[in-house]
């Protein structure tokens, strides 16, 4: 505790601007990367690399666009929760938040070629082509899709299941739900920086109450729309599996790489001389508690999820596990287990470790590590067992493409997040709560 | 027993008036050096740890060492019952390491048991209770501290300890109804 | 860029303006006054309401007990479950009660991790609640094992052949869930009752009162040393008991969900029942709570804004157990396959007992939904009629769950419905009287509400609190979207 206690005097009443100038090294080689990156994703998604270079990438950047959705997902989350507990200690780190979720934009362009480019979607999604080959039959017979798909049934029975979900699994609803779902994200992330700039200037309470309202009224629909792009994009791989944990395990994932990315920036703008003032120890123990909290709501979520399978032990759910425990995934299951779950746990545990920013900045890169193993282990084993018809499980080489999409990506998003931080100032310089922020205390 | 008349001084009593205070004379007693006295208070008043020169209490690592005695209780209640003594194939669950997950539960639960029983009974032993006397139960005014009132007890024991001059910084520090609590022997 | 400038020099003219809370207890009340009104309820007679609930509460007890000993002296044939379905009223309202011994652990644990300090208007009634609650829901697993006098074969110690239990029973690990939740309760309320003791013990004049409450309040001197220690340790106790909390439940879910039984066997029903316990155990505690606030006149400790953040987490918890109804509904669907989804169109849509799903529906999804509204959450009868409304839908969404489903098995050769028969509406009933009598003692010679931790959230209790004042416009909220200047 400082002698004299802080007051809103003692802070710029504009805030802090990032000067990009300042952060130009790391934001270039962004652009560099993400760059280079594109125009390797590119070749690779319009298949000038071979057809099956096409359909091992769809697998890639499935898995790179599904990291980095999440986690922009989380960024929003968290953003939702403090306006919605109508929560004080997070002001001055809630714009960074807002910035991670803003990333939404970049994610609707990300997502185009699992819209557009069929052989894509065909490589990730098993039903997309037999649908298309029911499609095609029923404009021959001028019958309906539904009957013909029902025709395909009956010759081979493991269809079948295609029918009984074809009020959810069908093309037309597909492309709907892709735009409901980044209608609901986008206009969460948009009006909630929009409004909360716009305090910076005017200072009105109205974007505060209005956000508060705003963020309770959505938070159902940003629960199905996280839940149901998980189940379309991931769990739908395999239309067979299904599990009603799995909105909940992604979000789980989402929201804890989100806190992980936000202590990391934290850190970033702070080494660079930004947010000295008004954040300090304090801010990196709350949220790294959150960071900790996710851990074993993590950790919970995933273990229910394993062992109410594991232990029922159904035909219709354990390919799932059967799949992620065969073969070399059987050690990446493992270090889900250990080095996820537990080497954080245990290293989150200590109180004084989280207030100490070098130390937590570590934990951080450990965690988003994790959190790209964890995603990794989600979608990956599905491609060798889709696209060899069940022969392979690892396909030889097919990983450079991974590494490459998680730059492309990771690159373009990350040089966009440091251009929308400069755009305002690093913290709501106006809030009403901003004092109770800087001063908060564990 | 007899009662005899012998008394030891304890130490002196001061009241204060609000938690404010109290802690601002906390800080001066500190860093007059004293190491035997205590803040008497109704409530925990934050910060006063550091007002008062405490360092943080040592019970997370009883914990963390009950919490492991008690996830090693369980599993080796588990696995030496199921896997070793009585190899018993249920639930279609194998007899051997990989049938851990089942145990887990317990494992979980006792854990936090364990962990829960050394932090209550950690605690009660830091903080040295339950005792059921104490030579300030004995002072006039020291009821209140349960109420509203605001103590603080320089005790004999301690090597800066004088008479006159603990006495006399008390009153400087703004200690009201100060006072000699003895301990009959 | 210049017109920026221009309005920025020109707000940063004019006063800051902060946004103050609202103060957790009203008119300035003074510690002593906590104390006395708190410690007033114990030491002075109860007023006639008391044994109004009280005498009726006792011979519901009573009812419940001779439930029991004619259940014991028969045989679990006077209660009404018959093949397929050996789970029945005793199950269900076991993982009622257990539900509704979550909300104090939450309100304790999680609400003081997450430094929501409205919590101390009603944590220690609601961990007492809690205790009484899992004291509740332990006497039905006991008396459905049959023969209650052989209970100890599920403590783990080898019966005569030596013989263990099966640790990898979802049943075992009930017995350990829920005795560690209840031990693990008792000390967190114990200790947190500690220094309020020693506030009763200061206050008695000397005799068997003073002796008692003197030996539990261990001495206790109100020393920063100890406080020191005492601090840490609740602090662990939260933090111990947070995971414990939702692993209860969680093992309690396990009970259905490692089963092959369609409508049991899902993976989201750990969440999804840790969540409804959390919303049924808010409703219980406003429901106690509400009157008991009335009778003792603590409008000053218990302000609207505690019972508005209750009601808002009711529907928080509320919306989320209809998001697992939802998955639930949703999944039976989509996983094709055809058994799950016939469980849940019997029990929502033409089964034997569909109203039972409806009124687990309305009651705990669409009822509480009132609580957008601001009129709703400030209106004491509305609440009222809420949580009453949650307490019953939680009730039958156990039955939803365990009864419904078990009526209608994979053979329809055996599908058979349930009847409860008097003995099983008795002891339910009894289990009522026994809870509240237990309360209604509990009111009676302990603190209602923790007297120390109160104290703690008084402005005048933070030592920095006068050393500055931050200029500016303070305002406060009233109502959404309405401020005054406090």
């Amino acid at each position: 505790m400082s002698a004299h206690p802080i007051t809103l005097d003692d802070l710029p009443r504009d805030g802090e601007r990032l000067d990009l100038t300042k952060v130009s090294k790391l934001n270039g080689l962004f652009l560099v990367v993400g760059g280079l990156g594109l125009v390797a994703s590119l070749a690779y998604l319009f298949g000038f690399l071979g057809k099956d270079k096409q359909a091992e990438f769809a697998y890639s950047w499935l898995f790179a666009f599904f990291f980095f959705f999440t986690i922009t997902c989380g960024g929003i989350f968290w953003t939702m929760l403090q306006h919605a507990s109508n929560s004080g200690w997070s002001v001055v780190v809630r714009r960074l938040f807002e910035n991670l979720g803003s990333s939404i934009g970049w994610m609707a362009v990300f997502v185009l070629p699992f819209v557009f480019i069929p052989a894509v979607q065909d490589a990730l999604w098993e039903w997309i082509p037999i649908h298309r080959e029911a499609a095609h039959h029923a404009h021959q017979e001028h019958i309906s899709t539904y009957e013909a798909l029902h025709h395909m049934a009956e010759k081979d029975h493991s269809k079948h299941i295609l029918t009984s979900k074809y009020g959810y699994l069908n093309m037309s609803f597909w492309y709907v739900r892709v735009v409901v779902y980044f209608a609901i994200l986008g206009a969460l992330a948009y009006f909630l920086r929009k409004w909360s700039i716009q305090q910076d200037k005017d200072g009105s309470f109205k974007h505060t109450f209005r956000s508060r309202a705003f963020c309770c009224i959505l938070l159902f629909p940003f629960a199905l729309a996280v839940t149901f792009s998980a189940v379309d994009w991931v769990m739908a791989m395999d239309y067979t599996w299904f599990s009603t944990m799995w909105g909940v395990y992604i979000f789980a994932g989402g929201a804890w790489g989100a806190m992980a990315v936000s202590i990391l920036a934290l850190t970033y703008v702070r080494s660079n001389g930004y947010l000295h003032k008004v954040t300090s120890g304090e801010h990196y123990h709350l949220m790294g508690k959150l960071l900790f909290a996710f851990t074993v709501f993590w950790a919970y979520i995933a273990f229910s999820q394993f062992f109410l399978i594991w232990y029922a032990n159904i035909t219709e759910e354990t390919r799932f596990y059967i799949l992620r425990n065969t073969g070399g995934w059987w050690y990446l299951s493992h270090v889900l287990v250990w080095l996820h779950f537990a080497v954080s746990f245990v290293l989150l545990l200590s109180a004084g470790r989280k207030k100490r920013t070098a130390v937590m900045n570590a934990l951080c890169f450990w965690v988003l590590l994790m959190h790209v193993v964890d995603w990794y282990w989600l979608i990956i084993p599905e491609r060798g067992p889709s696209l060899s018809k069940g022969t392979v499980f690892w396909i030889d080489g097919a990983w450079v493409g991974d590494v490459i999409a998680l730059l492309t990506m990771g690159g373009l998003v990350g040089w966009a997040y440091l251009r929308r931080l400069s755009k305002a100032s690093l913290y709501p310089c106006r809030d009403p709560r901003l004092l109770e922020s800087v001063t908060a205390t564990n | 027993m007899a009662r005899t008349t012998l008394k030891r001084v304890h130490g002196y009593l001061a009241e204060f008036d609000s938690a404010s205070d109290v802690y601002h004379a906390s800080e001066q007693i500190r860093d007059a050096g004293f190491q035997r006295w205590d803040v008497h208070s109704p409530f925990p008043i934050h910060g006063l740890n550091e007002a008062m020169g405490l360092k943080r209490s040592i019970l997370p690592w009883f914990v963390f060492f009950g919490g492991a005695a008690g996830i090693t209780t369980a599993f080796c209640l588990a696995y030496i019952t199921q896997v070793g003594i009585y190899p018993t194939v249920v639930q279609s669950k194998p007899a051997n390491i990989f049938t851990t997950a089942a145990f887990f539960p317990i494992m979980f639960e006792l854990t936090i048991l364990f962990s829960a029983f050394t932090t209550v009974f950690g605690c009660f032993a830091l903080m040295g209770l339950p005792r059921l006397n104490h030579p300030l139960f004995a002072a006039k005014t020291f009821k209140k501290f349960s109420d509203d009132g605001f103590f603080i007890c320089i005790e004999a024991r301690d090597p800066k300890f004088h008479q006159a001059e603990t006495r006399a910084l008390l009153e400087g520090l703004g200690g009201k109804n100060i006072e000699l609590v003895e301990d009959e022997l | 860029m210049a017109q920026q400038t221009a309005t920025a020099s020109h707000s940063s003219s004019s006063q800051p303006r902060i946004l103050d809370r609202e103060p957790l207890v009203l008119n300035n009340r003074s510690y002593s006054w906590i104390t006395n009104r708190i410690c007033g309820i114990v030491e002075n007679r109860q007023p006639k309401l008391w044994w109004i609930l009280f005498i009726p509460s006792v011979i519901l007890t009573g009812i419940m007990a001779f439930c029991f000993v004619y259940l014991i002296s028969t045989g679990v044939g006077v209660w009404g479950q018959k093949q397929p379905v050996a789970w029945a009223w005793d199950i269900t309202n076991f993982v009622f009660w257990i539900g509704i011994g979550h909300a104090g652990t939450l309100i304790s644990a999680i609400l003081f991790l997450t430094r929501q300090k409205w919590r101390t208007a009603v944590n220690r009634a609601s961990e007492a609640m809690t205790l009484f609650a899992v004291m509740c829901a332990g006497l039905f697993p006991a008396f459905h094992v049959g023969r209650v006098w052989m209970v100890w074969f599920l403590a783990p110690v080898p019966n005569a052949n030596a013989i263990w239990q099966n640790f990898k029973s979802p049943l075992l690990w009930d017995v350990f869930a829920v005795s560690t939740y209840f031990t693990v309760s008792v000390m967190f309320w114990f200790i947190g009752l500690v220094p309020d003791l020693a506030t009763l013990r200061d206050r008695c004049k000397p005799g068997l009162r003073r002796t008692l409450y003197g030996i539990f309040a261990l001495g206790w001197r109100g020393g920063n040393r100890q406080w020191n220690h005492y601090e840490m340790a609740y602090l662990l106790l939260a933090a111990l008991s947070t995971p414990l909390v939702l692993s209860v439940h969680s093992v309690v879910s396990f009970d259905f969900a490692t089963s092959v039984v369609p409508g049991w066997h899902t993976t989201i029903f750990p969440p999804y029942f840790v969540a409804g316990a959390i919303f049924g155990g808010f409703a219980m505690v406003l429901t106690l709570m509400i009157p008991a606030r009335r009778i003792y006149g603590l409008y000053d400790l218990i302000t609207e804004k505690h019972i508005d953040n209750m009601a808002k987490i009711i529907l928080l918890t509320g919306t989320i157990v209809g998001y697992g109804y939802s998955m639930e509904f949703f999944m039976a669907y989509y996983s094709g396959n055809q058994y799950e989804l016939q469980t849940f169109q019997l029990r929502g849509l033409y089964g034997p007992s569909v109203w039972y799903y409806y009124c687990m529906f309305g009651f705990n999804v669409f009822v509480p939904q009132l609580f957008w509204f601001k009129w709703c959450r400030k209106n004491l009868f509305v609440v009222l009629f809420v949580c009453m409304c949650v307490n019953a839908g939680m009730w039958y969404e156990r039955y939803v769950i365990i009864v419904t489903t078990l009526e209608r098995h994979f053979m329809p050769g055996s599908w058979r419905v349930f009847d409860a028969t008097w003995v099983d509406n008795w002891t339910f009933i009894g289990t009522f009287g026994f809870f509240m009598m237990n309360f209604l003692l509990f009111l009676r010679f302990l603190p209602v509400i923790a007297v120390a931790e109160v104290k703690a959230v008084l402005p005048e209790a933070n030592p920095h609190h006068d050393d500055h004042h931050e200029k500016g416009v303070h305002e406060l909220e009233i109502e959404y979207g309405k401020v005054k200047v406090s």
